[in-house]
C-alpha cells in the first residue's frame, strides 16, 4: 500500500507534465528594448495549456488574445487583446508555409496597417509560427482571401504570398 | 504653376489614374501608429523600386517633421525602402513618378494626436509638405493626392488608426491635404524668393528675402547668421557656410536658415 502510494505520488508531476503543452507567444516591450521605437523588437512569453496536437492553433490563440495584465503590467505590448481573442478562423502548415486564416476584425485593429503596427503586427505571429520548425514563412488571409489581406497593408500579391493564391487557404491546391 | 487633384478607390487605382493624368508627383498621407503609446518618429515609406528624388523629398520632408515637432527622424535617415516587409510598398510603387507615403507623426502618442487634431499641427505639416514640393518638384504640374485609407472601393468604412484622444487617421490626414494643396495652388502664381525666416514653433518671427546666391554664414559661438551685404561682402572665413543644396550644416543653422 505505502509502495503504492509513494509510486502515485513519483507519477504525478510527471503525468501533469505529460498532460500539458509550453508554447511561446512573443510581444512588443520598450524597456526590454531599451527603445520606444524599434517596433520590430518581439520578446517571448510562455503559455502552458492543455495538451494538444494543434500546437500552431493553439499558439496563435493565446497570441491574439494578447498580453496577460500581468505582462502589460511588465511593458509587454501588443495589437492583440480580448478584443481579438476570436481573430484566428484556421491555421495549416503545408510545404513549409503557414496559412493563416482571420476572421475579418479589421475595425478592432485599426493601426496595424502603418508601417509600425504592420511591423509588430507581422513579427508577433512571425515569431509565435516560427517557433515550429517546421514554418519556415507565413502568408496571411481574410476570410480565406489573401487578396483582401494584401490590401490592407498596401502589400502586393507577389512571391512573397504566393501571389494572392487562396487555394491553400480552402483546404487544399 | 501647381494643380492638385485628389485620387480616391483602391491604392492601385489611384496609382494608375494619376499615371494616366501623367501627375508630376504623388503622396499619399497617413499617420503611423502603435500598440507602444511612447513610439514617436517622422518617417516616409518609399517604393522598392523608388528614384533618388522620392529617396532624398522623403528624407528631407522626415527631417523637416522632426526638427518642427522636436520628434526623431526614423527609418534610414527617415525613409523606409519598401516599407516593412512589402506592406506599404504597393500604395506607392505603381507611380510612375517621385511617389512618398507620408507618416510624419504617431495617431498613437498622445502629445502628438493632440498635435494632429489642432488647426497649428496641422497647418505645420501642410507648409512642410507644400515646401517639400516646391523643393524636389521644382517644375510645378499635377500633384496626386491620396489620403490613406479613406475612399477604398474595397474597404469604404476605413479610417486608419484612432488618435488617441479621438479622431481617425484618415480624417486628420485628408485635412493636412487640404491645407498643403490650398498653399501649393494659392502660391504657385509668382514663383516665391529665396527667403530666411525664423519660427518659433508654428508662429513666424522674422522673415527676409535673401539674394538667390547669397552665402549665408552661421556662427554657434555667437549665435548670429550673417547675410553677406549687396556687394557680396564675404563673412568671417571661420564660419560654417549655409549655402543653398550645401551639405547639411549644424543643426541650430538648419533650423535658421532653410526653413
Amino acid at each position: 500500500m505505502a509502495l503504492a502510494l509513494a509510486l502515485a505520488w513519483a507519477a504525478g508531476p510527471a503525468s501533469a507534465a505529460a498532460q500539458t503543452t509550453t508554447l511561446r507567444v512573443y510581444f512588443n516591450n520598450a524597456q526590454r528594448a531599451g527603445s520606444d521605437d524599434d517596433c520590430a523588437i518581439v520578446f517571448e512569453r510562455t503559455r502552458q495549456l492543455p495538451r494538444t496536437q494543434a500546437v500552431a492553433t493553439a499558439a496563435l490563440q493565446q497570441l491574439f488574445a494578447g498580453p496577460t495584465a500581468a505582462e502589460r503590467a511588465a511593458g509587454d505590448r501588443s495589437p492583440f487583446s480580448a478584443a481579438t481573442a476570436g481573430l484566428l478562423k484556421r491555421v495549416h502548415i503545408e510545404h513549409g508555409t503557414a496559412y493563416v486564416d482571420l476572421h475579418d476584425l479589421r475595425a478592432q485593429l485599426p493601426g496595424v496597417s502603418s508601417s509600425c503596427g504592420a511591423a509588430e503586427f507581422g513579427l508577433q505571429i512571425e515569431r509565435t509560427l516560427r517557433q515550429f520548425p517546421t514554418v519556415r514563412r507565413v502568408i496571411l488571409a481574410i476570410d480565406g482571401d489573401p487578396r483582401r489581406f494584401a490590401e490592407w497593408m498596401g502589400q502586393d500579391c507577389d512571391l512573397r504570398n504566393d501571389h494572392c493564391d487562396p487555394a491553400p487557404f480552402r483546404g487544399g491546391r | 504653376m501647381y494643380k492638385v487633384k485628389f485620387y480616391k478607390g483602391d491604392y492601385l487605382q489611384r496609382q494608375q489614374a494619376a499615371n494616366a493624368d501623367k501627375a508630376a508627383a504623388y503622396v499619399e498621407h497617413h499617420f503611423n501608429s502603435s500598440a507602444n503609446p511612447g513610439a514617436n518618429y517622422a518617417v516616409v515609406v518609399v517604393g522598392s523600386n523608388a528614384s533618388s528624388t522620392s529617396r532624398n523629398w522623403g528624407r528631407w520632408y522626415a527631417k523637416a517633421v522632426a526638427e518642427q515637432f522636436g520628434t526623431k527622424v526614423g527609418g534610414d535617415g527617415g525613409i523606409l525602402v519598401g516599407g516593412w516587409n512589402g506592406r506599404g510598398d504597393g500604395n506607392v510603387k505603381h507611380t510612375n513618378m517621385p511617389a512618398v507615403l507620408l507618416e510624419p507623426l504617431f495617431a498613437s502618442h498622445p502629445l502628438q494626436a493632440e498635435a494632429i487634431r489642432s488647426q497649428a499641427g496641422q497647418a505645420a505639416l501642410a507648409r512642410i509638405l507644400a515646401e517639400s514640393i516646391r523643393r524636389f518638384i521644382p517644375g510645378g504640374g499635377l500633384i496626386a493626392f491620396s489620403v490613406g485609407h479613406k475612399y477604398k472601393t474595397s474597404s469604404p468604412n476605413d479610417r486608419g488608426a484612432a488618435l488617441a484622444g479621438g479622431g481617425t487617421e484618415a480624417d486628420h490626414a485628408e485635412l493636412v491635404l487640404q491645407k498643403a494643396a490650398q498653399l501649393l495652388v494659392e502660391e504657385a502664381a509668382a514663383p516665391a524668393p529665396r527667403t530666411l525666416r525664423v519660427m518659433r514653433g508654428d508662429k513666424l518671427l522674422f522673415e527676409t528675402v535673401v539674394d538667390e546666391d547669397a552665402v549665408l554664414h552661421w556662427s554657434s559661438d555667437r549665435n548670429l547668421l550673417l547675410i553677406p551685404d549687396a556687394d557680396g561682402a564675404p563673412a568671417p572665413r571661420a564660419a560654417p557656410a549655409v549655402k543653398r543644396g550645401a551639405p547639411p550644416a549644424p543643426k541650430a543653422a538648419r533650423r535658421t536658415a532653410r526653413k
